[in-house]
């Protein structure tokens, strides 16, 4: 830090965030509450202990499960700690639950005033910051429009452009960053990057290496709910990528749209679909035969097996099909230092339209991916649209008439 | 720090309560608009809703099982009136931690906002009938100048509301058979509470068993302000405003503790 620390805004004391576990599933029933045996004992932080001060931009990284977001609802006050303190000196004004609490049934602009309001301010004030809120959202046109005809990312545009116009002094983010098209994210960076400099405390988690790297001046590593390592954003962030090359890691984000996580042991070199007389392609027919091939090397020579799992889901993400090779001849994959592994369906009867594939090779316990790819292609299928649904396999109707039957009641 | 941990936290008070009153406005008004925007009728259901109730009560208890209370209908009107209050908002605040999670996700927003604006909300409708009661009164009996006490009753109301309301919620949070418990509750307090008869017919051991529920009380007092045209008694007065102080004071205590860590359990 090149200039003096501002008075602490947010301060952790060696705090401690415990959960207990319902195993069975039934949160919230009489009979989870009954059956105690079944629950599980977890610390989603243990012993955490930070200073932020005003002005300072602090990224909150690690694996999923880590704990980062058990912090901010405690820096939010959201909820207590178990063990420790939190001291908050300003009043949060938070990006935690981006479009929840939308109302389909209300206009854009009766929506952004609750929200406004929601975040700290009063009606008159939320009244008077309308015009910048819609300007941002580049939602003027349609902002007397009802919210249930608003696209995803309208809504989503909407509710960041409110929360970023309340005259924050402490800004919490909770991987709010990861929505939205490029060129809007790109917006919010640079929005945000202006009140950091205004002045405003930011505390942030995020995926996305290179959002943090931009946004955050200090970064704390959290792991299993403990502070692995906090200092400057390029320190922490480097050796944070550094231990992740042999780990999971964060999900990387894919030139197509889609998303990218794995250990990289074994690592997916290309993927393809093929018809049935093996050439790629990238649109088949419905009910023809489809291979999908994919072609790995291993990279870590200790590993000896792996699984493969395909799933195709359309764009709204209701999956269609979803087979491990679990489910197939293959039990478990034996590794070569390459090879290729390969799923034939031999009727693929889906309704036209774009299907996005995710494919995986993953650790033979499936604890891990090696290297998993949401959304890594889409095929299109080909044929006549049959209406809703997502199979269309080969079908017929029959019918027979008959002579009149006295006395054969109505069908009720 | 810990008195103004309900309200929002840190900024100087006044604008805190400010802030709170908008946020309930916002609220109501959100959910009002939601509940009767695309209805042709609008709000008009709002009303449409008691009157079916008392037309239909009114039918059997003075054409098929006549009671013998003289102006039935208003009779019945001006106890209906403060018990669908009653029953509607204990339902709505007791499911609106669950409702209402988006609520209790907002740093900075007091965690009472989400059971007041679902207890006002279900005033609006209150409201919405109250002009047909008038009438009724206008066309019958006339209107007492106690009926302008009225307001004073419903803070009562509210306060039992809010205190039945926030104990079930609490508990609500954690077991969700709460909310059916409630429903039920409910339903069954239609007719432990003197809305569509009179409490002097029953027996004496069941008249004593009835003072115990302070919704008698609140609808005998109705009753005195807004038909006889004269103040309740004192009994009838603690009887509502007692219970409905101490359950206030419990159900704000309650739910000021367990509150701390809802989001942990939804």
């Amino acid at each position: 830090m090149t200039h003096p620390p501002g008075p602490l805004v947010l301060s952790a004391d060696r705090v401690g965030k415990h959960y207990r576990r319902d195993m069975t599933g039934r949160t919230g029933s009489l009979r989870g509450l009954i059956e105690r045996r079944s629950r599980q004992d977890l610390w989603a932080l243990r012993d955490v202990s930070m200073d932020i001060h005003a002005g300072e931009s602090v990224g909150l990284i690690g694996r999923n499960g880590s704990g980062k977001s058990t912090l901010l609802r405690l820096f939010a006050g959201l909820t207590v700690p178990t063990t420790g303190t939190i001291l908050r000196a300003a009043p949060v004004r938070g990006l935690l639950t981006l479009g929840d609490g939308q109302k389909g049934e209300l206009t854009g602009e009766e929506n952004a005033l609750t929200g406004a309001v929601l975040a700290g301010l009063t009606r008159a004030e939320a009244r008077r910051r309308l015009p910048r809120v819609a300007a941002f959202a580049e939602l003027e046109d349609v902002l007397d429009q009802p919210l249930r005809t608003y696209s995803d990312g309208m809504r989503l545009r909407l509710a960041f452009a409110v929360s970023v116009h309340v005259d924050p002094t402490l800004l919490l983010i909770d991987e709010v960053l990861a929505v939205g098209d490029v060129r809007f994210q790109e917006k919010c960076l640079a929005h945000l990057e202006a009140l950091v400099e205004e002045g405003c405390t930011v505390v942030l988690t995020s995926h996305y290496l290179d959002q943090v790297r931009r946004l955050c001046r200090q970064v704390v590593w959290l792991e299993q709910g403990r502070v692995r390592e906090a200092g400057p954003a390029h320190d922490v962030l480097d050796s944070f990528s550094a231990a992740m090359g042999t780990d999971v890691g964060v999900p990387e984000p894919l030139p197509g749209g889609g998303l990218r996580l794995g250990t990289g042991q074994v690592e997916l070199t290309s993927i393809d679909v093929l018809d049935a007389a093996g050439r790629p392609v990238g649109l088949v027919r419905s009910g023809s035969s489809v291979t999908v091939r994919l072609a790995y090397v291993a990279r870590d020579p200790s590993v000896s097996h792996l699984h493969a799992a395909v799933s195709l889901h359309d764009a709204s993400g209701r999956v269609a099909l979803e087979i491990p090779t679990e489910q197939g001849d293959l039990v478990r994959v034996p590794v070569g230092r390459s090879g290729e592994v390969a799923l034939t369906v031999d009727r693929l009867d889906l309704v036209a339209g774009p299907w996005h594939l995710d494919v995986g090779l993953f650790e033979p316990q499936w604890s891990r991916p090696y290297d998993y790819r949401w959304k890594a292609l889409t095929l299109f299928v080909d044929g006549r649209s049959t209406g809703r649904g997502m199979l269309s396999p080969p079908v017929r109707w029959g019918s027979s008439s008959g002579p009149d039957v006295a006395g054969v009641g109505r069908l009720s | 720090m810990r008195a103004a941990g309900l309200l929002a936290g840190g900024s100087p008070q006044r604008r805190a309560v400010r802030h709170g009153l908008d946020l309930v406005v916002q609220l109501v008004r959100d959910e009002f608009q939601v509940r009767y925007r695309r209805a042709l009728f609008g709000w008009l259901w709002a009303v449409a809703q008691p009157l079916l109730r008392l037309a239909v009560l009114s039918f059997v208890f003075t054409q098929l099982v006549p009671l013998g209370v003289p102006d039935y209908p208003v009779f019945l009107f001006s106890g209906l009136l403060v018990w669908s209050w009653f029953a509607s908002g204990v339902v709505s605040v007791t499911a609106s931690a669950v409702q209402r999670q988006d609520l209790l996700l907002r740093p900075g927003v007091t965690r009472l906002a989400g059971p007041l604006a679902a207890v006002l909300t279900d005033l609006l409708d209150l409201l919405a009938a109250l002009p047909v009661l008038l009438v009724f009164l206008l066309l019958g009996p006339g209107i007492p100048w106690t009926a302008l006490l009225l307001p004073v009753l419903l803070l009562a109301v509210l306060a039992l509301i809010l205190g039945v309301g926030l104990l079930c919620c609490a508990v609500n949070v954690r077991l969700r058979d709460a909310q059916q418990v409630v429903s039920f509750g409910v339903l069954l307090g239609f007719y432990l509470t003197p809305v569509f008869y009179q409490v002097e017919t029953l027996p004496e051991n069941l008249q004593s068993l009835l003072a115990l529920n302070p919704m008698t009380s609140a609808v005998v007092a109705s009753r005195s302000l807004l038909l006889e045209g004269r103040l309740p008694e004192l009994g009838t007065v603690t009887g509502i405003v007692l219970p409905a102080v101490v359950s206030l004071m419990a159900g704000l205590w309650v739910y000021d503790r367990t509150s701390r860590t809802f989001v942990d359990h939804l």
